[in-house]
């Protein structure tokens, strides 16, 4: 029998390594395949979650990210492809040295987490560090900083928000993982962020690519 | 109360109308009114809402700078080709004002965050009215980096509940809390996540672009209202999560904004991007007075309310010399005395008072911070900030006294500008001037 603790880190293992191939990926079509497998992996940790405490507001919340994220957001980037979407590549990807700077950013990252953030896990009283899973802190700090990542290195919008929904999933992830915030805060963000993805949507009118211009700069 | 709150969001329904602009316009009006009267309330909790010294202050400058845009608006974009574009404005207007009202009102963390979130998603879209490829690309900058910013500041509010175990803000603002090491990470947390919204160095990239590309009446209200709202929950951020760790990293990313303003001011060419990096400067100094507290706090409040008069003004003077000088470039500006006499004097005005020239609002709220540094013994960060804000007023009152005052010769005729612009500008700079005297006779 598995232990149920190896299995929510599998699950936040698995987010990161989806994390890991929206950086090598040069599709952008392959950016909304990541949104959609990441958030259905944080939907499925968050119901197996809320069947180990016996909790409905964690079952919602599932059923909402799953439905708000890997369904609706989804289905608004896809509108924004022309039809011929598989076609669709970065015009900034360099493969390998991406592969190279996203590793050396994961070993970054968990140093700073092992050095900087660890201890204030380890500061909290007993009854708060038996909730906090450090593990999931750990897989969370590093898939918002891939998120972070992803935004910085890249110039094509759809990447950039594929970036945006990475961190905002690495968030949820990092709630579940300390302290689970009440339920309607964590619907209210998520609704937030499907007002973000209507509104980014527009702005993904004409080109997918964000452009250095002369009046921008200064 | 509520009806301050919810009239700019009604406003807004009336988009399934042609009456959206005279609605907002009546809707601003009684919305001012209404703020004014939240003065008689006492200061306190009302269900899920608070009531204090800051934001009630903050709740009139927002209602006001509203109106002021709302009547700038209706003729500065007059000449738009399709009418639903301005419908679609005014409407968006009314519900970034909502937004902006609910997250000073509501009195709980996870729901402030919501609220300021909120103002980004409502925001966006007013900045491309014209659909132009630098408002367009400007405003993704802004959705893009304002959201992941304000990404990290959820970290902070998860911490804050863990420790606090409620997200209530005025019950944990209340209580005294000993030097925690998690509320340093929740108070550093906030400071990179809602600084970026704030303007504050190295977060503020968005701020520049989306200011300098924004119609001139968004402008204003990103300048005068938006950023003093997010210096507002930063603040409240700040009284939950406040150690000696949290007060030197605000410190510090407060000397290098202002550093950096310092630095930039001299080499800025558009008109509209040198105020944005004033605003910088003065969210600086507000956000430094209110976490400062005491003559801090009154001086903080003090160029909430002058600035947001001040900076609007300032940004509808720039909005009515890119309509008729057809250029956003100081270089290219010359003789605005002679041909735009109404709009160099609010210009010329309203800069002495952002940049903090006696005997404004400005001017005595930061003497009044910079006192309070000196009774704190921070004489170092005292003295460093005055360096940096006579270089940044210098810089500012160098390139706006050339633009009004060079280049007039009888050859020029004066330039048509519509009466509302003018009337506008000018009553955005009297307010601005009001509040000294408002200040003096006790009533602030």
């Amino acid at each position: 029998m598995i232990p149920t603790s190896e299995v929510f880190e599998l699950i936040a293992a698995l987010m990161l390594f989806v994390a890991i191939w929206a950086q090598v990926g040069s599709f952008v079509l392959s950016k909304i395949q990541v949104i959609i497998i990441q958030t259905t992996l944080l939907s499925i940790y968050t119901v197996l979650l809320g069947i180990y405490e016996s909790s409905i507001a964690l079952i919602v919340l599932a059923i909402l990210i799953i439905f708000l994220r890997g369904v609706v957001t989804a289905y608004i980037l896809l509108r924004k492809f022309p039809e011929r979407s598989q076609l669709v590549r970065e015009s900034s990807t360099t493969v390998p040295s991406i592969i190279i700077l996203s590793i050396g950013v994961i070993i970054v990252s968990l140093v700073v987490y092992q050095i900087a953030l660890f201890p204030v896990i380890q500061s909290l009283p007993d009854s708060v560090q038996r909730i906090a899973n450090p593990p999931i802190i750990a897989l969370g700090f590093v898939i918002a900083i891939q998120g972070f990542l992803l935004i910085a290195t890249r110039k094509n919008k759809v990447t950039q928000f594929t970036g945006y929904i990475e961190i905002e999933n690495a968030m949820v992830l990092l709630s579940l993982g300390i302290f689970p915030l009440p339920l309607v805060i964590e619907i209210s963000v998520l609704l937030d962020v499907l007002a973000l993805v209507i509104v980014g949507s527009v702005l993904l009118s004409g080109s997918l690519n964000s452009e250095r211009l002369e009046d921008l700069t200064g | 109360m509520y009806m301050v709150m919810l009239l700019p969001l009604f406003s807004a329904l009336f988009y399934f109308s042609n009456f959206i602009e005279q609605a907002s316009k009546v809707g601003s009006i009684i919305t001012v009114i209404l703020s004014i009267a939240i003065l008689t309330l006492s200061q306190g909790t009302y269900s899920f809402f608070d009531i204090n010294q800051v934001n009630r202050v903050l709740i009139i400058s927002v209602s006001s700078v509203y109106s002021l845009a709302i009547f700038f608006a209706s003729k500065y974009h007059s000449n738009l080709e399709r009418v639903e574009h301005l419908k679609l404005h005014f409407s968006l207007m009314g519900v970034f004002t909502f937004t902006m009202l609910f997250t000073l009102l509501i009195n709980n963390f996870g729901l402030m965050w919501i609220g300021i979130e909120g103002t980004t998603a409502s925001s966006a879209l007013l900045l491309i009215i014209e659909r132009q490829k630098n408002q367009i690309e400007a405003a993704w900058r802004y959705v893009l980096i304002v959201s992941t910013g304000l990404s990290i500041a959820i970290i902070s509010i998860i911490l804050v509940y863990l420790y606090y175990n409620t997200l209530d803000a005025s019950l944990i603002i209340s209580k005294h809390h000993p030097d925690s090491l998690l509320l340093s990470v929740a108070g550093i947390a906030a400071l990179i996540g809602i600084g970026t919204k704030v303007g504050i160095f190295p977060m503020h990239t968005w701020l520049p672009d989306a200011h300098g590309e924004a119609p001139s009446e968004i402008s204003a209200m990103f300048s005068g209202i938006l950023l003093p709202v997010a210096a507002y929950v930063l603040y409240e951020f700040y009284e939950a999560t406040y150690t000696p760790i949290v007060t030197e990293s605000f410190f510090i990313f407060i000397f290098l904004t202002l550093l950096f303003v310092a630095l930039i001011m001299a080499s800025q060419k558009n008109i509209k991007r040198m105020f944005a990096y004033s605003t910088m400067e003065n969210m600086a100094m507000i956000t430094l007075g209110l976490i400062l507290g005491t003559y801090g706090l009154i001086g903080a409040l003090l160029i909430i309310l002058a600035h947001a008069f001040g900076k609007s003004s300032a940004f509808f003077s720039s909005g009515n010399i890119l309509g008729t000088y057809g250029t956003k470039d100081m270089n290219a500006i010359r003789g605005v005395r002679d041909r735009l006499p109404s709009t160099a004097i609010s210009l010329l005005g309203s800069s002495l008072i952002v940049t903090g020239a006696p005997p404004f609002g400005v001017f005595i709220g930061e003497f009044f911070i910079i006192y309070q540094l000196f009774i704190g013994k921070n004489y170092g960060l005292a003295a460093s900030i005055i360096v940096f804000l006579f270089i940044i007023s210098v810089s500012v009152m160098y390139k706006v006294s050339t633009m009004v005052f060079d280049g007039n010769d009888q050859s020029h005729e004066r330039l048509n500008l519509n009466v509302t612009q003018k009337a506008t500008a000018l009553i955005a700079f009297a307010l601005s001037f009001l509040v000294t005297f408002i200040f003096l006779g006790g009533l602030l």
